[in-house]
């Protein structure tokens, strides 16, 4: 009896077993175990090689890669895969000078550049390589921050010219959720291309952006033709900082204050803040300003109208004031946040118009605070009290539900 | 006992328990499918699997039955490695049924597992064909599954100098 037989008896006894009598029905087949093998298995789908090479010692897979094209790709995609694994946050500027000469990814394009400088060296993933054939996520961490600070003017220039960001984010773009631009100046495009290529875009945070050309015909007709895009519906979160430009933000705010949930913003610039603020933000519910003047020329612009923030809830609001009619001045202050009265339910704000009577002029305006629960004043003494003072039976006045009060101190 | 009847790609058929095929998740959508659109609810389910021949089905079934009483494995487990923990717990019955069985049966398992979305037969398939693979040479690869090199120009050439760095040393 040969092996075959022998098996073919074996699984007729277990089919007996199973079913209690023979109840099979074998119509017609060959009893021939090894008759119809496949030739070759690259029959495979490649799904299914993953599965088997995801096993696989690193070792391994790099002889994996020399067996055929189906196998080179998937191991490839699986070395990347694991090499990135190892990266607790992807920085374009590595950390040590050991990263130099032993690149966690031998894969990784270094770009070099001019000096000797470790800053004029960066580890980007494989762009580039034309024997990248799937796209892997190069980011672990779903997030990409390019501080252009740091690097030296004559190499970001060098980078540019060599970096395609078109392409980078054609084809990573879709990995990304969360996109920090840092002194990246940048044009219009560029913005564009971010956020046509990120479909799932959480969080957006951009500083010092704009070129120095500022807004040039070209770039009207960028906008013209930019006004409409697609943007990621997820897109819940943005920072604007410092020096952005007016136009750029404005653009920007056009595609997506519809859908922002939380908005940070840092300028001095009056008119960004003014051209922002004209936008109608229907969920935002978090909004933190710092660094805001509110001067004269503000309150002459500023119409105070609270319907564009239905639902706001969390106002951080950092004054930077004009020491010129300073009592003025705490009154626009303390006018804009009198808008949010009906919805907010934690106010952070500061304690210097508070203590300079701001309360009182609050109080004689009418607006009740009745939703807030914590009040939150910013001091730059250690020793600031409300106890026993007029601001205090003004607070009891206009916040009747406050549960938590603290003073911050932040000297 | 409620009985599926499943007929593989060569015509066998198969009389099996639907408590034992429900622990195929592809069986199971079947037999729930058949129950929806059947209108007389003591029917028999016929069930046509076209890609698996008779003997592959057969050892599949095989499996399902002597694993009958173990918890079923979400098909998503482990996702981040994509192993499953099946290997783990991998018993002498399961080593005794793969042994025999040569790299092309394995391989038309591997298949007919991932078909039939039995997960803890795909992985015990998939971990054996790991093992001849690990600490293999690429010529000792290709030869054992049958392979040929299907690079264009000098695409070998250029992957050979990529891993130059880890395999000189």
């Amino acid at each position: 009896m040969d092996s075959r037989e022998r098996k073919a008896r074996n699984w007729f006894q277990w089919t007996t077993k199973l079913l209690g009598k023979p109840k099979q029905e074998i119509i017609e087949h060959t009893t021939d175990l090894d008759a119809n093998t496949p030739k070759n298995y690259n029959s495979l789908p490649p799904e299914l090689v993953e599965n088997i090479l995801i096993r696989v010692d690193e070792h391994s897979l790099y002889a994996c890669r020399l067996v055929n094209w189906q196998w080179n790709s998937v191991a490839s995609k699986e070395l990347e895969r694991r090499n990135l694994l190892r990266w607790t946050s992807w920085d374009p500027t590595p950390s040590s000078y050991q990263q130099i000469h032993f690149p966690l990814s031998p894969t990784v394009t270094i770009i070099k550049a001019s000096g000797i400088l470790m800053h004029s060296r960066l580890y980007l993933p494989p762009v580039f390589s034309t024997s990248n054939k799937f796209a892997t996520n190069p980011f672990p961490t779903n997030s990409l921050t390019i501080d252009w600070s740091h690097l030296r003017p004559s190499f970001s220039h060098a980078l540019k010219r060599s970096m395609r960001w078109d392409k980078f984010f054609c084809q990573y773009g879709h990995f990304l959720t969360q996109v920090n631009f840092t002194r990246f100046k940048e044009t219009l495009w560029l913005l564009k291309q971010v956020l046509i290529h990120t479909p799932n875009l959480q969080a957006l945070s951009i500083s010092s952006f704009g070129d120095k050309k500022g807004l040039t015909l070209a770039t009207i007709i960028q906008l013209r033709d930019a006004s409409g895009i697609r943007i990621s519906p997820n897109l819940a979160t943005l920072r604007i900082c410092e020096d952005c430009q007016v136009y750029l933000a404005d653009w920007l705010l056009g595609l997506c204050a519809h859908q922002l949930v939380n908005f940070f913003i840092n300028t001095e610039n009056e008119k960004l803040f003014l051209c922002v603020f004209r936008r109608k933000f229907e969920k935002l519910k978090l909004l933190r300003i710092t660094s805001l003047k509110f001067s004269r020329g503000f309150c002459e612009v500023w119409d105070g109208d609270g319907a564009s923030h239905p639902k706001l809830q969390y106002l951080f609001i950092d004054m930077d004031i004009d020491w010129y009619d300073i009592d003025i001045h705490y009154n626009i202050y303390m006018d804009f946040i009198g808008q949010f009265s009906s919805t907010l339910v934690h106010l952070h704000m500061d304690m210097a118009p508070v203590s300079r009577g701001g309360f009182g002029y609050l109080k004689e305006k009418g607006p009740i605070f009745s939703k807030v629960r914590s009040l939150t004043l910013r001091s730059g003494l250690k020793t600031v009290t409300l106890e026993g003072t007029q601001a205090k039976k003004d607070a009891e006045v206009l916040f009747p539900n406050v549960t938590d009060v603290k003073i911050f101190c932040y000297a | 006992m409620a009985l599926v009847r499943v007929i593989s790609s060569d015509g066998a058929a198969f009389l099996v328990s639907q408590r034992l095929a429900k622990r195929s998740g592809k069986l199971k959508t079947e037999i729930e499918t058949f129950r929806k659109s059947s209108d007389n609810s003591e029917a028999q389910p016929e069930i046509r699997i076209v890609t698996i021949r008779a003997e592959i089905l057969r050892l599949v079934l095989q499996w399902l039955q002597q694993h009958q009483n173990d918890p079923v494995l979400p098909a998503n487990q482990n996702e981040q490695d994509g192993r499953g923990d099946a290997e783990m717990g991998q018993s002498q019955w399961d080593r005794d049924f793969l042994a025999p069985m040569d790299l092309g049966i394995v391989m038309e398992l591997i298949l007919a597992a991932n078909h039939l979305e039995v997960k803890g037969l795909l992985d015990i398939t998939c971990k054996l064909v790991e093992s001849k693979i690990t600490g293999r040479t690429v010529d000792e690869i290709r030869t054992a599954f049958k392979l040929k090199s299907d690079f264009k120009g000098n695409e070998e050439e250029q992957t050979r100098l990529e891993n130059r760095w880890c395999v000189e040393n």
